[in-house]
């Protein structure tokens, strides 16, 4: 399944259990996310273990962090473990992601 | 300053030398009524206005993803608590030796420079690590569509200084708010 906007595009793999986010997220709200993550928390609905892969997402601004971060603690409270795939070029991976794993965990930090 | 006023960080005590400082660009822009729509306006400011500074940095992938962000920040802030029937957004950039400055303006009502107050209050602990933690994890729980963590995440991430002034508007019940943020040229380079 892949979601497409103008600035990002979201691709669930759902037999690898992965998202890949790409590009630019900077919406208005923390809610403005939920019709777009709340596909990756359906796909942790059976449970076991899932990707969120966010190399090369380039922006995220705070509302999106926020809502990134109910994804990791719901995430958290399916007791899923997981991997969140980073880019350690990209300096707000290195210190917001890092922070806001912090909510998950069981999920694995890696920097590409 | 009358009882109204109220000013935090780089705005304490230095406001004869910030008189005479000019800014390298500044730019005033409306923000229509239908803002949802026109979202997508604060990135590409955000992005303009970084892009701009960044030709004399070392990194300047890295040097445009820290100045966006921060900007970016500052303007959606800017224009979330405008109380400004046009949604009036004032920017400027100044890059100094050894920091880059970003300031914006915006006009408030009472309730949300009430909320800027107690925003500030809690910076005392100067953890913003902890801070952050705190309200992410307070906003995540509550649905709130307000993540109040733009701020923090300057403060957290990039060595920021922060400064915050409210002055009373001559319109009746409305306040000029400006913001400011300090980001070391050091910070950008060396990332």
């Amino acid at each position: 399944m892949l979601i497409t906007q103008e600035d990002f595009s979201i691709e669930l793999l759902s037999e690898e259990k992965t998202a890949i986010l790409t590009g630019t997220m900077r919406l208005s709200s923390p809610t403005a996310y939920d019709e777009f993550f709340s596909e990756i928390v359906k796909m942790m609905s059976e449970g076991g273990s899932i990707t969120v892969d966010i190399s090369q997402l380039e922006f995220l601004n705070s509302s999106g962090l926020t809502s990134l971060g109910r994804v990791f603690i719901q995430a958290k409270n399916l007791n899923m473990t997981g991997k969140i795939i980073a880019n350690k070029d990209v300096p707000w991976h290195q210190r917001s992601i890092v922070s806001i794993a912090k909510l998950w965990p069981k999920a694995l930090v890696v920097m590409k | 300053m009358t009882d109204e006023s109220f000013v935090y960080g780089l705005y304490e005590g230095n406001e004869t030398t910030e008189k005479n400082q000019k800014s390298d660009l500044s730019l005033d822009f409306v923000f229509p009524l239908e803002l949802m729509a026109h979202w997508r306006k604060c990135s590409l400011v955000s992005n303009f206005l970084a892009n701009y500074h960044i030709l004399t940095f070392q990194k300047q992938k890295k040097a445009q993803v820290v100045l966006s962000t921060v900007i970016n920040e500052l303007i959606e802030n800017a224009i979330k608590f405008n109380a400004d029937q046009n949604k009036l957004v004032s920017i400027s950039l100044q890059r100094n030796p050894d920091v880059i400055t970003i300031e914006t303006m915006n006009t408030s009502d009472q309730k949300n420079v009430t909320k800027v107050k107690k925003f500030v209050s809690t910076l005392n602990s100067g953890n913003y690590e902890k801070l952050f933690m705190d309200t992410l994890e307070k906003v995540a729980l509550s649905n709130s569509n307000s993540s109040g963590l733009g701020l923090l995440t300057i403060l957290k991430d990039y060595n920021a200084k922060l400064g915050i002034k409210i002055e009373p508007s001559t319109r009746k019940g409305l306040y000029s708010v400006l913001v400011k943020a300090c980001i070391p040229i050091s910070e950008l380079d060396t990332l």
